[in-house]
Formats: structure tokens, C-alpha cells, sequence
């Protein structure tokens, strides 16, 4: 493909919706995701027979056997789309995102179509599910598939999957949990400031970070985040219709995803696996977008595990290789300092909860549109929002102007 | 030689809770690099394991008739901590006509835990 994104600045988010995140939401998914549409479409100053696109990515991230029901454990986007038009909206482009690495998919779904001409309002949302009882147990006594390989052994589950490649980083650079401890930190503590998030007023303390047992080792469980019912909705249109909108335009410059570089048994990701597709992901998103790492003044790096922080800054060359470790333990993501990279400002979801990608993205959001209130940094121009893995996840570009 | 390691001290499966902790590795083979297999070390959660520990393919029977892939640390001595039974370096089960390379000196734990096996291993017969 061609260097740069031939529709770098030409669609921008017009505004956002984010409901409250709790262990157990008092009503059903898709009630939540209809509201928080609602509230983001008005937000940004539309109306609901408006909206022609409805663009979502409805994984329901569980290693479990729970059942996926549309509109109570996922919300899909021809749910959605069915709910808005009773309300007078014709959405004709209806899309899902399939992959991993959920809203950088969605969101290039979404602008795709709206510099294409597909449509001219998009709601994009993402709604997640913390179901009863174990959000990974599960109750299988044969192993089908590739998993016939692994789950015998006993290697099953998320927790065992970044568990190799943490501890091969720990041991290859010298790193150490007290230093890990600095990143859930950062994040409680940008957390607890978000009125919605689940670990709102609740700073998550070193000590009590250190004193959490072992799951599988060097993994705790606050290096998790933890499940939540969440739903977060932005609304995406052309920049030239977005400057007529109540609110400042974030523009998207670009986006990038990973691909990984092998075949692997499932699970499986080897340290130099993540860091060597990471790498090439990066180039490809500052190729694309012609803007490179030294601009960027809002990383917005992935947490649904705490060892995808160290691996997102050296991918995004924010620090030098192996020495993520040492440069978050010596405050260089300290959101208060106004010399440091605040790439966890949003809490991330160590500090929201399991709400995938949508803390980064609505982080670059709200502070390049001026809109983050007492948290608002006094230099926010580039943001890069994150998700998953380097090597299976993307990531997106936002600028405050278009470029 | 092993690239990683973890210890499992909680597991989302049936079957596992009397085995926790097991210490799993993450292997690259001499044979081709980049080849990497995860598997039980059957050394046991304590044994001294570290990056690029040499280690050999030995074989955990997990049920009648089922065996998988496991590793030792090379020159430890067969772990015998884990009360776990190694064959070292033998045939998959049922793979194998001319016999059994060797034998386990105790006898492969058959404890008729209900344990994760693979699909293709056949279950009474079917």
C-alpha cells in the first residue's frame, strides 16, 4: 500500500458518550449501549435520524463458556442499528469489526466509510460484559483444535499467555515486579479521578500491589484488569461537517495494526514475537501518517495487562529497548509532571476496567479536544491510542489539528 | 533450551487444582530454531529453571492410555518432587511398535482424575 493514509485529517470524532463502568451493571448491556449512544450523538450536537452508520467490534473476550446473547453479553452492530432505527435513524452501513485489537479496527471501519461517502454520521461504540461467576473458567474436559496441543499441559487461559512473555522480558532486561508496581500506580491513580471508572477515589497503593499473591507467576492479579459492564460511544463524521459542530473535531491521522510474524500454538507469544511485529506496526503508522514518535504528546499506551505498558513504549520508541521497566519506575509517564509522557492519563484499563480499548481512545479524545477538564494537559497536539498486543492489536493516531 | 517459564498457581480448568502449582515452560528446539513448545517441566514448581536451561522431551501420561509432550531440565535427574512420571524421550502413546523406549522407574501416576485431554485421544473406544 501506498506510504501515506490518502484520508489522513478527513474525519474526525464530534463527540462522546461514556456510561458509569460497574462489576455488574444494574441493567442489561444493550439498555446501556442504547443510552450511551444516545448521550454521544447528542453530545456532539446531531440527532438520532442523522446517524446512517453504526460501527462496532462486539468480541466478548472471555476464555469461558459463557454464551455470547446479542444485546445482553455483546451488542452488535446490527443490534444497535435495530434499536436506532425504531428511533428514526437509517442506518444503511452496519459493520463489526472481527479481530483482535477492537476499536483500532473499528475505528478504520468507521473512517473508512466516512471518506468513502458510505455514510456521514458514524456511531462507534464498544459495550463490555462481565458475566456471573469466573469471567475465563471453563468447563471443558476435552480439547479440540490447536488447544489439544497446549491445554493438556495445564497452559490454558489469558493469565499463562502474557505470563512467558513478562517473565521473558523480566528476565532478559533485569526487571523486576517492584518496578511493575510503578505502572499499576500510574494508572490507579489516573483512575480514580475518572467519575465513571470502576476504580473511581480508589488509588491502588504500592505495598498492597507488592502483597498481592501470585497467580501465575510473575502475574498477580492487578496486573489484570478486571471485568466490568461498560459502554463507550463516540460519534465520527467528516472533518469539513465536524467544524460545524458544538465541539472541537479530533482528527484521525492514521492508523496501523500488527500482524504476528508466525505460527504459533494458541497462546503463545513469545517476547520477540510482540516486540518484532510492534516495531513494524510502528513504522507503518508513522509512515502513514508522516508524523514520527517525537511529536506524539499523548501515548496512550494498552494495559488490559500490565507487561503490554513496558512493551507499548519501547514499540512506539518512546524509550529505548529494555528499559520500559526503568523509565516508568522513574516517573517518565507521571501524568502530573508536564515534562513526562502521560501514556496512562486515561487510567487505561488497569485504572477503568476491562474496557479494551476505549480508555485510550476517549483519553486522546477528550484532551485534544480541550475537553478533559481539571485534567486537561496544557500540550495535547498528537495522541496515539493503543490496543492488545504489538503484534495483534493496532493502534490510531489523533491530531487537534487536521493534517 | 528454555526461553520463559511460569508457574501456574490458579487454573480456569477442571481437573488441575490437585497438580497446582506446575511449573510450565516455554521451549525452543535445538532442532529448528524458532520452533518454540510449551509443556509441564516435570521437575517440579521449585526446580532451579532459568533462561536458556537445557531441557529434554520427556512424556507426562495424564490419563489410561494418554500421554503428552513434557521437558526435564537436562542433567537435574528425572524430577521426582512433583510425584509426577516421566518416560524420557519415548513414543507418544500408541505411536510405537517397536515397544517402549524405556519405562518410568515408579509408575505413571494414574491417580483417574478427570483430566484435559486431547480430542483426538480416544475415549472408550470412540
Amino acid at each position: 500500500m501506498s506510504a501515506r493514509f490518502a484520508a489522513a485529517g478527513q474525519v474526525a470524532i464530534a463527540g462522546y458518550a461514556h456510561s458509569m463502568i460497574d462489576r455488574h451493571a444494574p441493567r442489561p448491556l444493550g439498555a446501556l449501549a442504547v443510552e450511551t449512544a444516545r448521550a454521544a450523538i447528542a453530545d456532539a450536537g446531531a440527532c438520532i435520524s442523522d446517524i446512517d452508520g453504526v460501527v462496532t467490534a462486539a468480541l466478548f473476550p472471555t476464555a469461558g463458556a459463557h454464551a455470547a446473547e446479542d444485546g445482553v453479553a455483546v451488542v452488535t452492530a446490527n443490534w444497535m442499528a435495530e434499536q436506532l432505527a425504531r428511533a428514526g435513524a437509517r442506518p444503511g452501513y452496519v459493520s463489526g469489526f472481527q479481530g483482535i485489537g477492537q476499536m483500532p479496527g473499528a475505528v478504520a471501519i468507521a473512517v473508512n466509510a466516512l471518506a468513502a461517502g458510505a455514510a456521514d454520521y458514524v456511531l462507534l461504540y464498544r459495550a463490555l460484559h462481565n458475566p456471573p461467576g469466573s469471567y475465563h473458567a471453563n468447563p471443558m474436559v476435552r480439547a479440540a483444535g490447536a488447544q489439544q496441543w497446549t491445554a493438556p499441559a495445564g497452559f490454558f487461559g489469558p493469565l499463562a499467555m502474557i505470563a512467558l512473555p513478562y517473565n521473558e522480558y523480566l528476565q532478559r532486561y533485569r526487571a523486576t515486579r517492584q518496578e511493575m508496581a510503578a505502572v499499576l500506580v500510574e494508572a490507579r491513580k489516573n483512575g480514580a479521578r475518572l467519575p465513571w471508572s470502576y476504580w473511581r477515589e480508589r488509588p491502588l497503593p504500592e505495598a498492597e500491589y507488592l502483597a498481592s499473591p501470585v497467580l501465575a507467576d510473575p502475574v498477580c492479579r492487578h496486573d489484570c484488569d478486571i471485568p466490568v459492564d461498560g459502554v463507550a460511544a463516540f460519534v465520527l463524521t467528516r472533518a469539513d461537517r465536524a467544524r460545524d459542530l458544538p465541539n472541537k473535531p479530533v482528527y484521525v491521522a492514521g492508523y496501523a495494526s500488527g500482524m504476528q510474524p508466525r505460527r504459533r500454538l494458541p497462546l503463545h507469544w513469545p517476547l520477540d514475537d510482540i516486540m518484532g511485529a510492534g516495531a513494524q506496526l510502528a513504522r507503518d503508522l508513522w509512515a502513514r501518517t508522516g508524523i514520527g514518535p517525537d511529536q506524539v504528546d499523548l501515548p496512550q499506551v494498552y494495559d488490559g495487562f500490565s507487561p503490554f505498558v513496558w512493551f507499548w513504549l519501547e514499540v512506539l520508541g518512546l524509550c529505548p529497548p529494555g528499559e520500559a521497566h526503568r523509565f516508568v519506575a522513574d516517573g517518565g509517564i507521571d501524568s502530573d509532571d508536564p515534562a513526562a509522557l502521560p501514556a496512562l492519563s486515561g487510567g487505561g484499563a488497569l485504572g477503568n476496567g476491562r474496557m479494551h480499548g476505549l480508555p485510550q481512545m476517549l483519553e486522546c479524545y477528550l484532551q485534544l479536544a480541550g475537553r478533559a477538564g481539571r485534567r486537561q494537559r496544557a500540550r495535547a497536539t498528537v495522541g496515539v491510542a493503543c490496543q492488545s498486543s504489538p503484534h495483534y492489536g493496532g493502534a490510531v493516531m489523533y491530531t487537534a489539528e487536521p493534517t | 533450551m528454555v526461553r520463559s517459564w511460569t508457574i501456574i498457581r490458579q487454573s480456569f480448568l477442571p481437573g488441575f487444582d490437585a497438580d497446582l502449582p506446575f511449573l510450565l515452560v516455554d521451549v525452543e528446539l535445538a532442532e529448528q530454531p524458532e520452533l518454540r513448545m510449551i509443556g509441564r517441566l516435570l521437575d517440579g514448581p521449585t526446580a532451579p529453571v532459568r533462561i536458556g536451561a537445557p531441557v529434554s522431551v520427556a512424556f507426562e501420561d495424564v490419563a489410561e492410555g494418554v500421554s503428552v509432550p513434557a521437558f526435564t531440565l537436562t542433567g537435574s535427574g528425572r524430577g521426582s518432587e512433583s510425584g509426577r512420571a516421566a518416560r524420557p524421550l519415548t513414543r507418544p502413546a500408541g505411536a510405537g511398535e517397536e515397544g517402549p523406549v524405556s519405562e518410568p522407574a515408579s509408575e505413571p501416576a494414574s491417580t483417574g482424575r478427570p483430566r484435559m485431554r486431547p480430542a483426538g485421544a480416544s475415549e472408550e473406544g470412540s
